[in-house]
């Protein structure tokens, strides 16, 4: 038994720290932000209204977060949403979006990383801050505290502060709305003392074991010998008193700011010519490439301003298919952009910029198979650049097959695994994308008929009779007549 | 001077006609999947560096069946097929079960007539791209002269579709299609390297 405490106890570096009194200047401090309403602020709702939004919990749709007003109300988390509305017929219920939540939540840990180096996302809905090595600087506990709350609200998020130096202390402590600020370690135990057992994530056959035993609250258990508490309770319990006592070393991953690049250059004089400024945007996409290989990295897509006298900057943007970083390619498309389109005035400056950095994938090539050039792949995506930067956006079309009866629904215009089908009755290689109308008259028929019948689970049933046809000026046909709408006969396809 | 070596200096200029007997062809060619008119065209099949000018009086006839053992072919070989501002919607599912592996095709929207033999051209001359259909209202010679520099640039085959009958032209070959009875009736107008114009009825 003896052996059994000597292993639950803390490690003998912390129970050092218990005896002499901790370097107060090195030991850590940690501060928590905790967004309650962060499922509600990342869904752009208005707060002061009463919203609420729904998640599936147990394969039931439950209300996940809820706003102040429709608290008061009596909507809580948890309600079905049928009885919130019961409750506040005014209450708007939205779906809950985990990635418009993450996606918030790197948001604020950005601005979190210009009050300390160290930001953890570890926790749900919480930001970690490591505080101590930056008190100096903001002034003290209360000013930092004061500035990282007005600069996280200007966001619309609201957080929760607390401060102690204990991660997982500060986590709790936000969660039970207690913004305290506790500096010492000594200190913390007894901030801690009155807060309730059932604070702490144990499960509830635990939980109410300890409530017959009698024990309310954390001082309680702090009365116990930990010995004893190891044999009746598991390690589990003693190793969330000792994280929460600061007492166990907790490693959190720091949050690091996506890379990003912005780099620019002034004319000595206004310049008006393409070639005279251009050397001045290919220094900066060299810069940009040396920027890209430091990092073993590839750009998606980069947008370069022109700025002008006394008018809005011209802006130019390139989206690359697959990550590049070759500025020979980027300058050729600008070149190109910019050859098509008149400037409005001369160009007094020029900046770059991209934050869509993604890693760098090297290309994979057979090791036998000498027929293709290496860097033929890179070449072609080269040219599928070229296309998509003059023709648009979406002027590049992947044909592909989807599995489904409807022949409208059959193919879509993303690259698909599925090929061929087999056993399908033969299909037109064009296909109208709206059925004309038709009279049969004197279109022979030259097929039995298809039936495709599909459809009726969702909105857009169908029931049509295929064949194939030939008119008199020898084209063949795909015509249906469709069985839902009085027989009445359409133009599908044509045999190209 | 011997015969043989008159005819192997012949042989070795690229640049002098041999009239009818063109049974040597300096460009690669692919077979069109038709033993009948490989057999018409010189080199025996369609070739793999050339612009192809295809006359078809609607859509419909056949005019794409013509092609596709040949872009079957092409994707087996790993190499891409564009089609540039199609007048129709491509039908996927048809084109799989011709046999075309739809990983390598490609569909381009162009907005203006001009980005079409521009378009064209940046395909044709990557390499990777073995058969390019487009479907131009007109196209000018010294046009039609720059996709066939860069068909043969990229060892491409060009194929348009024209509305309207261009002038000389520099296309590699030219066929004019009509239904028939039993199949397509296909007429080769003029075809580089031969002088033999044929007429023939594929049954599609």
């Amino acid at each position: 038994m003896a052996a059994t405490a000597r292993a639950l106890s803390p490690t003998p570096t912390d129970r050092v720290d218990t005896f002499v009194k901790p370097n107060a200047a090195n030991s850590p401090l940690w501060l928590c932000a905790y967004f309650p309403d962060l499922a509600l602020a990342a869904l752009h709702l208005d707060l002061n209204q009463a919203v609420a939004c729904s998640a599936l919990i147990k394969g039931q749709t439950r209300l996940y977060t809820v706003s102040e007003s429709a608290q008061q109300a009596g909507v809580e988390p948890g309600m079905a949403p049928a009885a919130a509305l019961a409750l506040c017929p005014g209450l708007s219920i939205r779906n809950r979006d985990p990635l418009a939540e993450r996606q918030a939540l790197q948001q604020l840990a950005e601005i979190a990383l210009d009050f300390s180096p160290w930001v953890s996302l570890d926790q749900p809905d919480c930001l970690l801050l490591e505080i101590r090595s930056c008190l100096t600087l903001f002034g003290g506990i209360e000013r930092l505290q004061d500035k990282l709350r007005t600069a996280l609200q200007t966001i619309r998020h609201r957080p929760l502060i607390a401060i102690s130096p204990s991660p997982t202390a500060s986590v709790l402590l936000t969660r039970l709305s207690l913004e305290t600020i506790v500096t010492d370690r000594q200190a913390l135990r007894s901030a801690l003392g009155p807060l309730p057992v059932a604070a702490l994530e144990l499960d509830d056959k635990i939980l109410h074991r300890l409530f017959r035993t009698g024990i309310r609250q954390l001082t309680d258990l702090w009365r116990l010998p930990r010995d004893g508490l190891a044999k009746r309770y598991g390690a589990v319990l003693l190793q969330q008193l000792d994280r929460l006592a600061g007492q166990q070393t907790q490693i959190l991953q720091a949050f690091h700011r996506p890379p990003r690049f912005q780099a620019s250059r002034e004319m000595p004089i206004e310049l008006e010519r393409i070639e005279h400024f251009f050397p001045a945007i290919e220094q900066l996409a060299g810069e940009f490439a040396a920027f890209l290989k430091n990092r073993d990295a590839t750009t998606l897509g980069i947008s370069l301003q022109l700025h002008h006298y006394d008018r809005p900057a011209t802006r130019l943007t390139l989206d690359f298919r697959a990550g590049s970083r070759a500025p020979k390619h980027w300058c050729g498309l600008l070149y190109e952009k910019l050859e098509r389109s008149p400037l409005p005035a001369p160009v007094l400056a020029v900046s770059l910029q991209s934050d869509a950095i993604a890693p760098f994938q090297p290309e994979r090539f057979s090791l036998f198979d000498d027929s293709e050039q290496p860097n033929s792949e890179t070449e072609w995506q080269a040219v599928l650049d070229q296309l998509q930067a003059r023709l648009g956006h979406h002027a590049l079309k992947f044909p592909g097959t989807q599995a489904d009866h409807r022949p409208e629904r059959a193919m879509a215009n993303t690259p698909s695994l599925l090929n061929a089908n087999p056993g399908l009755p033969l299909r037109p290689l064009w296909l109208l994308p709206n059925p004309d109308p038709l009279r049969l008259g004197d279109i022979c028929l030259l097929s039995a008929a298809e039936r495709i019948e599909s459809g009726w689970w969702d909105d857009q049933p169908m029931r049509r009779d295929y064949y194939i046809g030939k008119d008199a000026r020898g084209r063949k046909l795909w015509v249906y007549r469709d069985l839902n709408a009085k027989q009445q006969w359409f133009l599908h396809g044509l045999f190209g | 001077m011997n015969a043989n070596a008159l005819d192997q200096l012949l042989r070795s200029q690229t640049g002098i006609w041999r009239g009818l007997h063109s049974e040597h062809q300096a460009w690669p060619v692919i077979p069109s999947g038709f033993a009948e008119l490989d057999a018409s065209l010189p080199g025996g099949g369609w070739p793999l560096s050339g612009v192809l000018e295809i006359f078809s009086p609607c859509l419909g006839i056949g005019e794409l069946s013509l092609l596709l053992p040949a872009m079957s072919y092409i994707t087996q070989t790993k190499r891409w097929i564009a089609w540039i501002a199609p007048p129709q919607q491509a039908y996927a599912p048809a084109l799989a079960q011709a046999g075309i592996d739809l990983a390598y095709l490609l569909v381009v929207d162009c907005r203006q007539e001009a980005d079409i033999p521009w378009s064209l051209e940046k395909l044709l001359r990557s390499g990777r791209c073995g058969m390019a259909l487009a479907w131009p209202r007109r196209l000018s010679d010294h046009q039609i002269r720059r996709l066939q520099l860069a068909a043969e640039a990229g060892s491409a085959l060009a194929v348009l579709y024209p509305k309207q009958p261009s002038g000389a032209g520099y296309t590699a070959l030219r066929l004019e299609i009509k239904p028939a009875e039993t199949g397509l009736a296909l007429h080769i107008l003029k075809a580089r390297g031969s002088l033999q114009r044929a007429s023939l009825i594929l049954p599609l």
